[in-house]
């Protein structure tokens, strides 16, 4: 089989999240785990690596793409029924059996939100396996939020305790910070650090911008939070997708490591001993 | 392993049988410099040369290809089923491919790469180092694999080793003759003076560490002069970088998918969407270079192609040895 052949999936449904993020559905099944990626193709266009923000318990399959480059202002001109080429699953995902029976505790910034809804999906829909699910969301303001009506709902829910941190304050995150001020914070995603205890016997799935990770990493480091039991997903260039092209590899010296084939799921200690990881 | 013998006198023949199977690539000297083409004719082929400009991984993974065409959004996949023979391959160059096989062959396998090199042969054939070979440092002085045939140097004749089932089929035809103790003996001499000869050393042993731990001022010194200009990717061996673009054609309807050799070295390397660049600094990219070559494991196969070519002059094994502390 060529790897590099993409196969067709046809758009089922194309929705706004944010002025600069929209939802896509794809008809396609991939039995993926939360934390996988695929790359995208417009034919003309290009190429490009898109992680899938839905879990594989809920279909249709969904990735969600911030308007940035070619390929992705690309995908925002989509339209249902139009077809993109889709190659994938690749990279490792989230390990979620092995977190089973623990608590979670979910770090996400800004389009982080995207990965890390795959594994809140997982984890709702196999509520009973998992103990307290914890959802840490840095946004800059509420027009930016990913997945408003989810993460609304289930800001009233007894299934996922959400806290949520903003940087610009408008009426909606005023209105929950009044609400709600021992989960609702200005300021960047580190600070509802201060707001939760950290079960040392939980696991720590983290997504947001390459700059977020060693501020997150250093809040977990300081409470003495495992490193083996952080999970960080990485963005790095990824054109091939599987360890060939060489454009995302990481590292220095005897530690390198391939983010599309090794990753993009990396843990704590490859992040302590792989040079560059989170800068 | 089987041996056997081939006179010089008799290897035209062999020439003809090979371009029997395909489109033989062979050493040429063009302009001062030595590079694989495709010959019609032995006489064209310069068998006692140094090393060609661009190693033979041309053949397998072409500095441009087209890998799909493209009609709306219907991909066929361009897939190359050419038969072909590379003529002359110098053990540091057959080690090189070896490596290169490891990331193209390995699960998921690379198709393009693939075909070529199961519709390729490789014929090997003993070198004539220069000073800036140093294949015996990182273990690639010598093929144990990755030929079809490869012939050693004796003078009027060749001793012939047999690395597969079509260079067995090849050793059947009636010129070539069984290699008896005296040709072995001969060899083992001509390829131990051939090995003294390269007397450029490298001590890669904890390089990797050394690397990690160079400071910013060192790194900043070893760069000092770099152009990142990408030469010492584009003419190693085992640099496996790629890209890939889309063509279209000017009715924006059809088009093809292409990829082309990349470097490491270049400033978009590692250039995300957005503007994030991950590498910026020739500094950060040659960290990763070195990394790559011999620091995790020695992917450098000794040809001194980076050396030879650098328009700034830049020493691959000086760069190292600087690292070590123990230049001169």
């Amino acid at each position: 089989m060529n790897e590099l052949l993409p196969r067709q999936a046809k758009v089922l449904k194309v929705e706004e999240q944010t002025p600069i993020e929209k939802l896509i559905q794809l008809d396609a099944s991939l039995n993926h785990q939360p934390g996988q990626f695929i790359e995208v193709s417009v034919a003309g266009v290009g190429e490009a690596p898109i992680s899938i923000c839905s879990s594989p318990t809920r279909k249709p399959m969904e990735i969600c793409v911030r308007k940035v480059g070619r390929v992705t202002s690309a995908l925002h001109r989509l339209s249902p029924g139009d077809k993109v080429g889709i190659r994938g699953p690749y990279g490792n995902g989230f390990p979620m059996e092995k977190m089973k029976g623990h608590d979670l505790i979910l770090v996400s910034g800004g389009l982080g939100m995207a990965p890390l809804r795959g594994v809140l999906q997982y984890a709702l829909d196999h509520r009973k396996d998992y103990k307290e699910i914890l959802l840490l969301y840095g946004i800059r303001d509420y027009s930016l939020m990913l997945f408003k009506d989810e993460i609304m709902k289930l800001m009233d829910s007894k299934d996922c305790r959400v806290y949520l941190s903003y940087e610009k304050e408008d009426e909606v995150c005023k209105n929950l910070r009044k609400k709600c001020p021992e989960r609702v914070c200005e300021g960047v995603v580190t600070k509802l650090f201060g707001m939760v205890d950290l079960n040392p016997d939980a696991y720590a799935v983290v997504c947001g911008p390459p700059v977020m990770y060693r501020f997150v990493f250093k809040e977990f480091m300081d409470r003495n939070f495992p490193p083996e039991r952080i999970y960080m997903t990485m963005e790095r260039r990824m054109k091939c997708g599987i360890g060939k092209c060489r454009h995302c590899v990481v590292g220095a010296g005897t530690s390198m490591r391939y983010v599309c084939k090794d990753g993009p799921v990396f843990t704590g200690v490859d992040a302590l001993q792989i040079k560059g990881l989170i800068g | 392993m089987r041996y056997a013998k081939l006179s010089k006198a008799d290897f035209p023949k062999l020439f003809e049988a090979l371009k029997g199977y395909g489109e033989v690539f062979a050493p040429v000297e063009e302009k001062g410099k030595v590079v694989f083409r495709r010959v019609e004719n032995l006489k064209e082929a310069k068998l006692e040369y140094t090393r060609t400009l661009l190693p033979p991984k041309k053949l397998f993974l072409p500095p441009e290809e087209e890998i799909l065409s493209f009609e709306g959004e219907t991909y066929t996949e361009k897939l190359d089923g050419k038969k072909a023979v590379l003529l002359g391959v110098h053990a540091c160059d057959i080690n090189g491919i070896l490596k290169l096989d490891r990331v193209f062959l390995d699960a998921p396998r690379d198709e393009y790469y693939a075909r070529r090199r199961e519709n390729t042969l490789v014929i090997g054939l003993t070198c004539v180092p220069d000073k800036y070979c140093f294949c015996t440092s990182v273990g690639s002085g010598y093929a144990s694999s990755g030929f079809d045939l490869f012939l050693h140097d004796l003078g009027k004749e060749y001793l012939v080793r047999i690395g597969s089932g079509e260079g067995y089929r090849l050793s059947k035809a009636e010129y070539f003759k069984e290699a008896g103790e005296a040709e072995m003996k001969l060899a083992a001499k001509l390829e131990e003076r051939r090995k003294g000869r390269i007397k450029r050393k490298i001590n890669l042993a904890g390089m990797g560490d050394l690397i990690e731990t160079e400071g910013k001022e060192g790194w900043e010194e070893l760069t000092r002069k770099c152009l990142a200009c990408g030469t010492c990717n584009l003419v190693c061996p085992t640099c496996q970088c790629y890209d890939v673009s889309d063509l279209l054609t000017l009715d924006i309807r059809k088009g093809s998918r292409v990829r082309r050799w990349d470097s490491c070295m270049l400033k978009r390397h590692a250039l995300v969407a957005g503007g994030l660049n991950f590498r910026p600094t020739v500094v950060e990219r040659t960290l990763n270079r070195l990394s790559c070559k011999v620091g995790e494991e020695v992917r450098c196969v000794g040809c001194g192609r980076c050396t030879v070519y650098c328009p700034a002059g830049i020493d691959f094994v000086e760069m190292l040895s600087t690292i070590r502390g123990v230049a001169k």
